[in-house]
């Protein structure tokens, strides 16, 4: 099965599922599905992921803000994409890390409660595109554009730090850590 | 042994003064939550926005050491809310402490067996101060050693007090405070300060660390003064 499951550590009673695609062709469609709520879901851009790790950090904080109601952005799933990004941004964020109408390869990724999943039976049937196994995600990933993207500056850093941790650093310390 | 499962209690590492540590699992990586509890004694406002103020700083300083090359636990959330701090948990190491005193229970001669670590606790520090970051509390529990020690793989923790600051005072003041932690839990270890005082000079980025080391002498001397008065 393509679909990559697990749960949420700060919230156990919540679960991320998500699939890597790629080839894909209808982004467009799906984010209209999106917009009008048709799915519940965000699209992310795999070159920006290092890890899943990366992935389960963002979704841990943008649910735990939307259960505390202290969301920024609209949805909680929006709120993952703006997770994260180290931007304040909004709209930056979203050209970012969310997939784009020409892009090929995306991660489609929901959270919701455990063994509730929709991504199987709702939003698949609507993807056009190459499900990939959720494993080969760090092979998509464009190690340059995410140091680029969390401003790491090199040298220094590497002696201290995965790109993966620095990146989860950032991800988590946002809020009052300028970089 | 780590809490794997989402379901069992978290387990109590420490209970301090200030803060509550527990392990668990976060997202498949061990985890400690440390949480700064209000100390009760001091006005309510103040007291949220002093505890608050300490998580920042913690986390501040921790990145600006992992952004100098120096190691800190990788911060995996933050609840300012609870004023929480989920990190990684480093499963397999001890303190410069416990460690310390493990060398001085089973070797005849332990200071020569200790330089290594001396000499990699001042480089670490050298590097730290002329990166302006001040640790505010430096003693040998605030250090850990992962893994094997022999691999002298320095982790630098409990940033709580930590700040910012280039002038020589405040780094005379972090390394005062590290000489007396050190001598009074590991008495006769005055050879291990000195290994440390030497790898520091080398290491500091710079000339600044002859202005440092003259300002830990005034500070030494202040504090010996006090003690005589007081
Ligand atoms: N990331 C960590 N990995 C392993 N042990 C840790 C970690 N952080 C803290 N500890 C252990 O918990 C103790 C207390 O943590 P610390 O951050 O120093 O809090 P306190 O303010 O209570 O001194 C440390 O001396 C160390 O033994
Ligand atoms: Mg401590």
């Amino acid at each position: 099965m393509a679909t990559y499951t697990e749960n949420l550590s700060l919230h156990p009673n919540h679960a991320v599922s998500a699939v890597l695609v790629d080839n894909a062709s209808n982004i467009a469609e799906l984010k209209s599905l999106i917009m009008n709520q048709t799915i519940d879901a965000c699209l992310i851009r795999p070159p920006m992921i290092a890890d899943r790790f990366q992935l389960m950090v963002a979704a841990n904080r943008a649910l735990h803000l939307h259960l505390q109601n202290k969301r920024i952005t609209k949805t909680l799933h929006s709120e993952v994409l703006f997770s994260l990004s180290i931007s304040k941004n909004i709209t930056d964020c979203f050209k970012k890390f969310g997939a784009s109408d020409d892009d090929k390869s995306l991660i489609i990724l929901e959270i919701h409660e455990r063994g509730q999943s929709r991504l199987d039976d709702l939003v698949l049937p609507k993807v056009k595109g190459e499900l990939i196994p959720f494993d080969d995600l760090p092979k998509y990933s464009n190690h340059d554009l995410i140091k680029k993207v969390y401003k790491i500056k090199e040298d220094s850093e590497k002696k201290s730090s995965s790109l993966l941790d620095s990146v989860v650093c950032r991800i988590s310390s946002q809020d009052f850590v300028s970089t | 042994m780590l809490v794997s499962s989402y379901s069992q209690m978290p387990d109590v590492l420490k209970q301090g003064a200030e803060a509550k540590i527990f392990t668990c699992d976060f997202q498949g990586r061990p985890c400690i939550v440390k949480e700064r509890f209000p100390k009760g004694y001091r006005h309510p406002v103040l007291d949220r926005s002093l505890t608050n103020q300490r998580t920042k700083s913690e986390v501040r300083s921790m990145m600006r050491c992992r952004n100098s090359g120096i190691l800190t636990p990788t911060v995996f959330f933050v609840d300012l809310e609870s004023n929480k701090i989920y990190m990684q948990y480093f499963s397999n190491s001890s303190t410069v402490r416990e460690h310390i005193i493990k060398v001085h229970s089973s070797t005849p001669d332990p200071i020569p067996a200790l330089r290594p670590l001396a000499a990699k606790i001042g480089s670490t520090l050298g590097l730290m101060h002329s990166n302006n970051i001040i640790h505010g509390d430096l003693t040998t529990s605030n250090m850990l050693l992962d893994g094997d020690p022999d691999e002298l793989s320095l982790v630098m923790i409990d940033f709580g007090l930590g700040y910012t600051e280039s002038v020589a005072e405040d780094k005379g003041v972090d390394l005062y405070v590290l000489e007396r932690a050190l001598l009074s839990t590991h008495p006769n270890t005055e050879a291990l300060f000195d290994v440390i005082l030497q790898n520091y000079k080398k290491a500091y980025v710079g000339q600044g660390s002859v202005e440092v080391i003259r300002k830990l002498e005034e500070v030494r001397l202040r504090g010996r003064k006090r003690t005589m008065v007081g």
